[in-house]
Parts: structure tokens; sequence; C-alpha cells
């Protein structure tokens, strides 16, 4: 099987500044693949282009053997590509529970009349997205605030709460934005444990983040480094590079 | 002040409280949706009831196919409120304050064209019932008030049940509460807004038809509703459709009680004072609290 997606040469400029020039790599199915690099390296262009939110200048995204440079952030999503923001974007007002229900079920064009006149249809879609709901909110530890307007609860858990909604929409790729900032040290291991425990039952996953910490969970990182991919291995492989250190590190 | 009196000015207050509600219930409906203040609410209800009229009494038709297509006509001017006006605002960048402006002006455009084609004279829709009374503690209820009461209050309940028991209801919050985050999960957030639009349209309609019989039909009533359901809809915290129809009911009671103790010519400030002192006490309304109460 081939990867599951694919960065080709990519390049992105903003007005006359260069931001990403010619990146190309590969994400493998059942990896959990990493995307280091110093603030203002490109990282955040580079992930808002595979995520819909922008449009590269050049190159091409290819996701699941289809080209999706020019489908929007929806259609990504209903094709499983599923992605997390900085800082966590939750439904403020709408409970844990509400928030993965919201996320997984209604995603396409029809409905109001269907809700409202094909009743048993819309009971059976709701119980059966409700029980979903809860078996995924067990298992990254929210049961205690299941039914707490997500907005309320601290950074760490809406956290959580973002990466819960996420894995209910069944994604084939979870590009996560640096999900640890804002996290505590404990917050942290637990989201590497979870991401570990995702990853073991098939998740791949794409992380975006400068903490090497947190990069200990993946099999392969790319060094992006102004705009262009400088080194790519294992984590080990990159702390040895000299020129990771020298640009990411600074030593 | 006899008994009588006081039931009587109840049951007054108590219906165009109902009235004020289930126009509040639209805007509440269309703001917690879509996050748009849409003034044109009342003019939904005049359009449903010009259709009903047209269809009922000027050609004659059944009452109930009137009643049902003037329902419709509302959600379908919802639905091209949506496409024609709100959807262009949107691509544009438009704001908050753009789609109030907006939907302002499609106001004026509805009055005026009902102004043109039906003159100044007022029309009188005839209601569920017919001009049939109930007594009340010795007072008179018309039997086509109840009907309001009982009709607005089971769609209450069932848009409830809507936001809270059905996916698409909490894609739809979703969807005004974060529209990126809502993408991002695969939401149509576009499609969520024409729907909400709709849905206010539907619940405009359906005003229309249901409040004529009671106000008479007039090029002019369209932006007073808007007022005072916006008043009523404001009271019960903007996003709350519980709130919305009690909102109402706060203010036909207060206006109805300002009549038979003052004078009929100062319920309005009695009631817009009352507003005031509400909105300086409890910003959120009586059921705000971020939307979240009163489903």
């Amino acid at each position: 099987m081939g990867s599951i997606l694919e960065v080709r040469d990519v390049s992105h400029r903003f007005g006359g500044l260069q931001v990403l020039k010619g990146v190309s790599f590969d994400v493998a199915p059942g990896s959990i693949t990493g995307l280091i690099g110093p603030n203002g390296a490109g990282k955040s262009t580079l992930f808002n282009i595979i995520s819909g939110f922008l449009t590269p200048s050049v190159g091409d995204i290819v996701f699941l053997g289809q080209t999706t440079t020019d489908r929007g952030i929806a259609a990504r999503s209903r094709a499983g590509l599923q992605r997390t923001f900085q800082t966590p974007q939750v439904f403020r007002d709408l409970t844990v529970r509400e928030n993965l229900v919201a996320g997984c079920h209604m995603r396409g064009r029809t409905g109001v009349l269907e809700a409202f006149f094909g009743l048993p249809n819309v009971r059976r879609e709701m119980a059966d997205a409700r029980r979903r709901a809860d078996e995924i909110i067990e298992r990254f530890d929210l049961g205690p605030w299941r039914e707490i307007p997500a907005g309320e609860l601290p950074a760490g858990r809406q956290r959580m709460v973002e990466l819960a909604r996420a894995v209910m929409c069944e994604p084939k790729l979870l590009c996560l934005d640096e999900p640890s900032s804002g996290l505590s040290t404990t917050e942290v291991q637990t989201l590497m444990e979870t991401l570990e425990r995702l990853n073991a039952d098939g998740m791949t996953v794409l992380l975006v983040s400068h903490d090497m910490k947190l990069m200990e969970v993946t099999s392969m990182v790319h060094a992006l480094c102004f705009g262009e991919i400088i080194a790519s291995g294992s984590l080990h492989a990159m702390r040895e590079s000299p020129r990771v250190r020298e640009a990411y590190l600074g030593t | 002040m006899t008994l009588t009196l006081l039931v009587q000015s109840v049951l007054a207050g108590l219906t165009n409280g109902f009235v004020y509600g289930l126009i509040g219930l639209g805007i509440a409906v269309v703001f917690r949706g879509a996050r748009i203040i849409n003034a044109m609410q009342g003019d939904l209800a005049l359009i449903g009831s010009v259709v009903a009229y047209l269809i009922a009494v000027s050609l004659g038709l059944p009452m109930i196919l009137g009643f049902l297509l003037g329902v419709v006509a509302g959600g379908v001017t919802g639905f091209l409120v949506d496409r024609l006006m709100i959807r262009p605002t949107a691509k544009r960048r438009g704001t908050e304050d753009s789609f109030l402006l907006v939907t302002l002006g499609g106001a004026f455009a509805v009055s005026a064209t009902v102004l043109l084609y039906f003159g100044r004279d007022s029309y009188v829709l005839p209601g569920i019932g017919g001009n049939a009374m109930v007594d009340v503690f010795d007072a008179a209820m018309r039997v086509h008030a109840i009907w309001l009461i009982v009709i607005s209050t089971g769609v209450v309940l069932a848009l409830r049940w809507f936001y809270a028991k059905t996916a698409i209801g909490q894609a739809m919050l979703a969807a005004s509460i974060d529209p990126e985050g809502a993408l991002t999960l695969g939401i149509n957030v576009g499609w969520m807004r024409t729907m909400t639009l709709a849905l206010g349209g539907l619940v405009g309609g359906l005003a229309g038809v249901l409040v004529a019989p009671l106000i008479n039909i007039q090029y002019e009533m369209g932006l007073l509703l808007t007022l005072k359901g916006f008043a009523a809809a404001i009271l019960g915290g903007l996003t709350s459709p519980f709130g919305a129809i009690f909102g109402g009911v706060i203010l036909g009671l207060v206006e109805a009680l300002a009549v038979v103790t003052i004078s009929s010519g100062y319920k309005d400030v009695v009631a817009m004072t009352l507003l005031i002192a509400i909105m300086i006490a409890m910003p959120q309304g009586l059921f705000g609290r971020r939307g979240r109460l009163g489903g």
C-alpha cells in the first residue's frame, strides 16, 4: 500500500516572502510521522496547506492517492483527513459528549426535514452516535466531564476533547498541530500515551511540533527549516544530524 | 378594577405575548444557528399571512391549505434570504452588522411590495374556529388564541428536541459556535446556515398565519412585529427558543396590565422600561447564559 499522504513539491509565498520551497515528503500508513522545525520554519503554513486552509502557490497534496490540493476543508475531513488546532478549538457551549456527536455525524446535505419526520431513524442514528461517543469518552478518560460544557474545562482537557472529537470522525490520517502547547509535563505524558495507543490501534498520525519530547512517539521525522526539508529519518538520527542541531537546536 | 377586567387583560396579554414570542422564536432560532439578527422575521410572518390570505380568502381554497402554504412560503423565503442576501454578504466577509443591515433592507422591501400590491388597507384572515369564543372566568377568549398558544408551545418543544436530540441539530449549533472547527469536522457550514434560515422562515410563516387572524394583515405589520419579537427574544436571552416565548409572554402581560392600570398610550413605555431594567440587571437575558439553558 502506498502513502496515506504525499506532499509533492509544495512551495508557498505570502507576498514577497517565500515561506515554503519545494517541500516533499510522505506519510506512511500506520506511522506516526513528525514534522519538526524552529518557529518560522513554515510548519503552520504547511499544515494549513495539508488541511485545506491554504492553497499552495505551487505543488500538490495527494491524499489516499487522490490529488486534493483544490478540495475544501470539509471535503478533506469527510475523505478522512482530520486536523486539530494549536489552541484547542472545541464547541464551547456544547457538552463534551455533544462535541463528539456534533462532529461525527451529520455531515452531508440532508437533514432538517428528515430529522423532524423520520423519527425512528433519527433516534437510532442518535443512539448509535451517543454510544460511540461514550466509548471514545471512556478511552480518553473524559467520563467525569461528559455533561460539562467543553468551554469550561481547562486547556489540557479541552485538548483531549478536541482529540476525542477528531477520533470520533474515524479519520484515516490524524493531523495534530502543536498538540502539546499549553500542556503540563504530566499532560504531555498522557498525550503521548494516548497517541501511542491510537497508533497501536492502526491510526496514522502526522504530528507537527517543535516539542522534541513529544517527538519520541514518532517513527519518522522530517525537519523543516526556512521552508525546506533539511533532514529526514528517525528522531535519533535527527538528534545526531549536524544540520538539524545547527538549525533547530542552535548548537 | 373588577376581577373580570383583570382576567380579560391577562388573557389579552397572554395572547399578545405568544404573538411576540412566536416572532422572537424565529429570531432566536436564526441567531442561535447562524449568529445573524434577522430583521426580516416579522416580514416573514407578513409573507406567510399574505400567502395564506391569497389562497384561503382570495382564491377561496380550503383554509388548511392556506395555512400550510403560508408556513411553507415563510420557509422558502428564509431559504431565499440566505441564498440571495446572506451568502453573498458572507462571501465578501460581511460582519454581524452587515447581516443586520441587509435583512433590515429586505424588511423594508417586503413591506413596500405589500404596500404596492395591497395598499394601506388591512385584511382579515379567518382564524381557527372562526370567531368562536370561550369563557374563562367570565372573560372571553377567542378559540383561535388558544390554538395559537397550544401550537406555539408545541413548536418550542419540537425545537428543543431538535437541538438536543438530533445530530443535525447539534451540528447546526456546532457550526454557529465555531464555523472553522465545524468545517474541519466535515460539517457543511454553509448548508447549516441555509437550513437555519429556512427553519427560521418556517417559524416566521407559522407566526404569520397564526397572528394575522388576531391583528389583521397590513403592510407595516412586519416591522412592528419584528420590534416586539426582538424585545421578546432579547428578554429570553436571544438564543433560547423557550426563553423567547417566555420573554414574549412577560412583555405581553406587562403591556396588558399597563393598559388597565395606567392607560393604553403608555403600554410601550412601561414594557420597554421593563426591558431596559432587565437588560441592565441581567445582560445575558433571562435564559441567556451563553445559550445553554432552555434548550
